[in-house]
Formats: structure tokens, C-alpha cells, sequence
């Protein structure tokens, strides 16, 4: 691993006691706004202001312990990257609709069913593939920002849960938080685009407070809170419901795909020769992410996973040292024993929240599109993805088809998120009858035409839904292969040329009749090169071992094969 | 393929600007070996080829850089390549061409590396 210039420091670097606490309280700051979700789900739970407050000063000992677990490495767990937790947008649907069916003591017993779900799957992150394809991980994305942006609409709009009377106070409100976020972050400096949430929800606040909206015009102003109190934990409880099971699922499936990608993202921070995902420190973190949402669940939080957004921060900022992440789980430690913290949060006014849920999702949204799209869509994938949209918007938009169902089927039929992964899961499966695919074509000599190899490559790429960057390596290998047989192999007749493609693995074989080529593992010199024509072929068989992910060839009988092969 | 070609005069040796369209392989390579071999035989040993609008090139196509970069050479001349992005680079990164060859982000830094 090598130290990018532009890095600060790099992970394992120790700042200045003054620069690591500094990152910490612009970490600290960027977090807070994601107190949101257990403060949501415990207003769905009708939860009072009270108990609201030492909800969320648990949830802020949870992120201090759920950071540290994440920065350590304490046996196989934690990825240690400055990869800071923060509450998930994932468990948002699911422990929504368990908090008013169940109340807290069910929305705490399936986030520790759910940690504990994604905490062992870290273990077979490989094979969790073969169900979540990347069009599928995309999808799943997009259905958490859909579900909690329908969410947003609601609190943004209605002041009451459950109605649909709209109240121009509240859209007022909402509508100039929203709108302040939007454009600090379209306008603003590199400082207010980073802060652009929070500052929205503090002016929110303000003009909330100002013209008496919402919860904020409900508290005791004049109520005097002790300087520090120890959260209560005499509330606690766990219940458990199999019906849940699914929705949590869902979320920790989500969960696992973003903590995937974060971690990632930190690779890539933090090596400037980074060339591929590390699967190790892949598999620790999303372990430490489980763990840290097994944490959530027993401390009476809602699921945790890694934040994008303070990764961005620790690219922007240059300082990536992995002690920052001790310092935000000091700073937060100590803040969840200040009462006037989580009594600003628990006063925070629904459309206020409206606000934050509808611009996060935006980002949410676009980040599910891209990563559906990375792919290219043929029949079958353009199907589930569009059926599973389309289930999940009748979820949101036409919710009395699914009154009548029973009661075991409502956590499904009442999440969008839950339902469209359902479908989409569903089809999935369906639609791999059959996937393992095969074209062949050959190639002669005296009638080819150097584009041709390309053409067909793309053309099967797009009918399959290979990824592009794989095909590119593939197309590349045939041209190459082609070439070099053209020129050098000796061909008596013609080559035959397979590609087979099953998701997973892109598979090409030639044979023909003529030389067995060369595929060295070091690349000849320069001179070589210019000077011998045994050179310019070393080269060419050097070119092709290193473009594909396995390469080989060999004579059977009186056939010559080469087969390349590359992971999808 | 198509090749066009400008010259940046002005200095006592002028940069001659070659950007071949479409793809270097075994069946367009010599054109191109045509085209470098002659200008810097011809008397212009600086050179720029821009690869923006390049989509493939094979062993065949660095073989023919490799040459051309050794005849400017031994005239006092130099090759320099500007436009390798996406899979042209990728490509070059492969054949560890990058250490090889002087590659630059753009024409104008090419021609100040030059000059």
C-alpha cells in the first residue's frame, strides 16, 4: 500500500492531538444528521419526548462504540479504515413499520436478528453474488431512497402519521429547509456543501421555532436540563416476529452492499498503486459493521452502516489517519451525556425531517441508478428491474390492494423497499433457467476484417448484460489472439473461436489447427521488441496473460487451444 | 485508419502533430511506421501523436511506437504521446509501456515537454 501524495495522513498515520480532534468534531458534525432515523422510528412509535432523549443518547454511545469497532482490529473483525458508522437509511421501512405494529422492543429485537444476519454473511460475501447480481445491488439502492423519500413526502406535507391532510405551515417549513440544503450544495462553498444538511436543518429549526410548527413550538422552552445526565436503559426490551424477518433481511442485504462499497472507497483513498478491491479488510468491516448493528439492537438503537458521506470527507480532507475515528467516538461518547443535545434533536419539527430524508434520498436515488446501469441491460435484467420499480410504486401509491392481506404478509406487502427486492430476487432466480450462454464464430484468413471481432464482442456483451469494462478486456483478448494466429500461428484452415458467459464468468476458447502460442509471464525488453520477431510475438503473448484473469494453451491431438478466462 | 497531421513551427526545430483515428493493429500498423519513419527521416524528430481518438491498438502498435521512439532518438529527436486515457491506457499500463514511453495529459504539455 502506498500513500497517495495528496493524503494528509494515511491511515495508520498519528495526527496532531489538534488535527485529529478537529476531523473528529467535522466527522461528529456530518453524522448527527443521521440521529434522524432512530429519532423517526421512535416518533412512529409514539415514543415520548423523554424516553425519545435517552433513545438518542444511547444511539450516540452506539455510533462512539460502532466507530471505534470499525477503525480496530480486533481479531477478524474491523476493516481498520477511517470508515466512520452512522445510523442507515436500510432499516428505515422495515423498523418503521415494526415500531408501529410492534413498538421499540420489536424494532430492537430484529436489528439484532439483522446485525447478527449481516455480521455472518460476511463470510460468504462471494457467494452472496449469485443472489445480487450488481443490476439487482443497484436496485436494492434505489428502493431504499424511493421507500425513504416517500417517507419524506409524508413528513414533509402531513403533520399528523397516518393522514392525508396537508398543512401549508408544514410544506412552508420544509420547503425552505429543502431548499436552503439544495442550494448550498449546488452554490456553496467546499464548507457549505459539506455542512449543507445540517445547516438547512438548524435554519429549519429556527424559522420552525420562529412561527410555531411542529414539535419544536410543542417543547418546554423553559424546562432547565442538567449539564450532563446518564441515559436511562429501564426501557430496554426485545421481542421477536418472524414475519419481520424478511423486511430485516432486506435492509441488512443493503446494508452489506453499501458497507462493501465504502470500504472500498477507503481502499482506494488510501493506496495510490490500489488496483483491486482487498477482500480481507472487505470481509472485517462488514463483520464490524454486523457487530456494530447487533450493538444498535441491544442498546436500543436501529441498524448502523457505514457512511459515504464521511468518507468523502476523509478524501476532501486529507485525513484519513484511523485515530480520528477514536476521537469521534470520544467526542460522541461524551456527547450522549448532554441533555440539551439530544433535546435540540428530539424538538426537531416533522417537516424539518421531510427535508433531510428528501435530500439525502436524492443521492441515495442517484447512486442506485448508477450502479444498475454500470451494467448492460438485456431482457431479462431490464424486466426485473423494471417489474420490481413498478411492484414497489404500488406499495407507495395504491396501498389498498395489500389491506386484505394476512398479518404475517404485511411487512412485506407494506415496505416498497422489501416488496420491489422481493420481486426483483424472485425473478431473478426465474430468469437464470437457461443463462449459461454460448456463441461461436470463425475466423479465416483470407475474410477478416479486423472490426468484425469487435463488433461481435459488443453485440454479445450488450445481449448478455456483461459488464463493459470486462468485455473490453475480452474484445481485446480475441483481437490480440486473432492477430497474433494471423501472423505468426501458422493457420492451416481457420480458427474457432467460443465466448460463454454465465454472470460470473466470461469463458473464450480458440482452436485451430497450426503453432501453439507462447504466453510468457514477463515481458520481453525493449530490444527484444524492436529487434526480433520472436520478441514481438513474446510480447504479444505477454499482453494476452496479463489482460485476462486465467490464461492457458496447450495441443490436444492435433488441435492447438487457448483459453482465457475473466471473472465477472 | 486515418492519420492527420500539423506541424507547431516557431522553433528551430518544429513539432510535427500526428493523430492517427480509429485502430492500431497488425493491419494499419506499417501505415503508421510509414508515416513516423518518413517524417523523421525527412528531418522532423519531434513528434507528438495524440491518441484521443485511437480505440485499439495490439502489440503490432507498439511495436511500431517503440521503433519510431528509437529512430527519433538516434537523430536527437523524441516521441511524445499525449490522449492515452481509458482502455488505451489500460493497455499501456498492461505491457508496463508507461515507464517506456513519454506520456503526457495533453498537445500543449507535450509541446512544452518539447520545447
Amino acid at each position: 500500500m502506498k500513500k497517495p501524495v495528496d493524503l494528509a495522513y494515511g491511515v495508520n498515520d498519528v495526527p496532531p492531538p489538534l488535527v485529529t480532534f478537529v476531523s473528529g468534531i467535522q466527522h461528529v458534525g456530518l453524522m448527527a444528521v443521521y440521529l434522524l432515523f432512530p429519532l423517526i422510528v421512535g416518533r412512529e412509535a409514539g415514543l415520548s419526548t423523554v424516553a425519545l432523549a435517552h433513545m438518542l443518547s444511547l444511539s450516540m454511545i452506539v455510533i462512539g462504540i460502532a466507530n471505534a469497532l470499525q477503525a480496530i482490529r480486533l481479531g477478524p473483525m474491523g476493516s481498520g479504515y477511517l470508515c466512520p458508522p452512522v445510523f442507515t437509511a436500510a432499516y428505515l421501512g422495515p423498523s418503521v413499520t415494526a415500531a408501529q405494529i410492534g413498538g421499540m422492543p420489536l424494532v430492537w429485537g430484529m436489528t439484532l436478528f439483522a446485525g447478527a444476519f449481516e455480521a455472518g454473511m460476511s463470510r460468504f460475501l462471494k457467494r452472496l453474488r449469485a443472489i445480487l447480481p450488481t443490476e439487482i445491488s443497484g436496485l436494492v439502492i434505489f428502493l431504499v431512497g424511493f421507500s425513504n423519500g416517500m417517507l419524506g413526502i409524508r413528513y414533509l406535507f402531513m403533520p399528523e402519521a397516518g393522514t392525508e391532510l396537508i398543512s401549508s405551515d408544514f410544506w412552508i417549513v420544509g420547503g425552505l429547509a429543502l431548499g436552503v440544503m439544495i442550494a448550498l450544495s449546488v452554490w456553496g462553498n467546499s464548507v457549505l456543501r459539506t455542512f449543507c444538511l445540517l445547516i438547512g436543518m438548524v435554519i429549519g429549526y429556527w424559522v420552525a421555532q420562529m412561527a410555531g410548527v411542529g414539535e419544536v413550538a410543542a417543547s418546554e422552552p423553559d424546562a432547565v436540563l442538567p449539564v450532563l445526565a446518564v441515559p436511562r436503559t429501564d426501557h430496554l426490551g426485545w421481542s421477536f416476529d418472524f414475519a419481520f424477518v424478511l423486511p430485516f433481511i432486506v435492509g441488512a442485504l443493503a446494508a452489506i452492499l453499501k458497507a462493501t462499497a465504502t470500504i472500498i472507497m477507503c481502499q482506494r483513498i488510501n493506496d495510490a498503486e490500489w488496483m483491486r478491491p482487498d477482500p480481507v479488510s472487505v470481509r472485517r468491516g462488514v463483520l464490524a459493521d454486523g457487530v456494530g448493528t447487533i450493538v444498535a439492537g441491544g442498546l436500543g438503537a436501529t441498524g448502523i452502516n457505514t457512511s459515504s458521506p464521511n468518507v468523502g470527507l476523509v478524501a476532501a480532507s486529507g485525513v484519513a489517519s484511523r485515530y480520528v475515528a477514536y476521537a469521534i467516538s470520544g467526542i460522541m461518547l461524551v456527547l450522549a451525556f448532554v441533555p440539551s443535545v439530544t433535546h435540540f434533536l428530539t424538538t426537531l419539527p416533522r417537516p424539518v425531517i421531510g427535508a433531510g430524508l428528501i435530500f439525502s434520498t436524492c443521492f441515495v436515488l442517484a447512486s442506485g441508478m448508477d450502479i444498475m446501469t454500470s451494467r448492460m441491460l438485456d431482457t431479462r435484467k431490464t424486466l426485473v428491474i423494471g417489474c420490481a420499480i413498478v411492484a414497489a410504486s404500488t406499495v407507495e401509491l395504491f396501498p389498498a390492494l395489500y389491506q386484505n392481506f394476512p398479518g404475517w404478509a404485511v411487512p412485506i406487502f407494506s415496505s416498497s423497499l422489501v416488496f420491489g427486492t422481493c420481486v426483483a430476487l424472485t425473478l431473478n432466480l426465474l430468469f437464470r433457467i437457461g443463462v449459461r450462454r454460448t456463441e461461436s464464430f470463425t475466423v479465416r484468413g483470407t475474410a477478416f476484417r479486423h472490426g468484425d471481432v469487435g463488433d461481435f464482442m459488443e453485440e454479445q456483451g450488450r445481449r448478455w448484460g456483461a459488464r463493459h469494462d470486462v468485455m473490453q478486456r475480452a474484445s481485446f483478448a480475441v483481437n490480440q489472439l486473432v492477430e497474433t494466429l494471423l501472423e505468426h500461428g501458422d493457420i492451416e484452415d481457420a480458427i474457432v473461436i467460443s465466448v460463454s458467459f454465465d454472470e460470473f464468468h466470461l469463458d473464450i476458447e480458440a482452436r485451430y489447427v497450426g503453432r501453439v502460442i507462447d504466453l510468457p509471464d514477463r515481458r520481453p525488453s525493449q530490444q527484444e521488441i524492436i529487434d526480433s520477431d520472436e520478441g514481438y510475438r513474446r510480447l504479444a503473448g505477454y499482453l494476452l496473460r496479463r489482460n485476462a484473469d486465467r490464461a492457458e494453451s496447450m495441443l490436444q491431438g492435433d488441435q492447438a487451444i487457448v483459453r482465457f478466462g475473466f471473472d465477472h | 485508419m486515418q492519420i492527420f497531421e500539423s506541424v507547431q513551427s516557431g522553433e528551430a526545430t518544429p513539432v510535427v502533430i500526428i493523430e492517427p483515428h480509429g485502430r492500431i493493429d497488425s493491419s494499419t500498423a506499417h501505415e503508421l511506421a510509414d508515416r513516423l519513419t518518413g517524417l523523421i527521416s525527412a528531418g522532423s524528430p519531434k513528434l507528438i501523436i495524440d491518441f484521443r481518438e485511437i480505440a485499439y491498438i495490439s502489440s503490432a502498435g507498439f511495436r511500431t511506437l517503440l521503433i519510431a521512439g528509437r529512430a527519433a532518438e538516434v537523430v536527437g529527436g523524441q516521441l511524445v504521446l499525449c490522449g492515452v486515457a481509458g482502455e488505451i491506457r489500460r493497455l499501456f499500463d498492461l505491457g508496463a509501456f508507461t515507464d517506456l514511453f513519454m506520456i503526457c495529459g495533453s498537445r500543449e504539455e507535450s509541446l512544452a515537454r518539447l520545447r
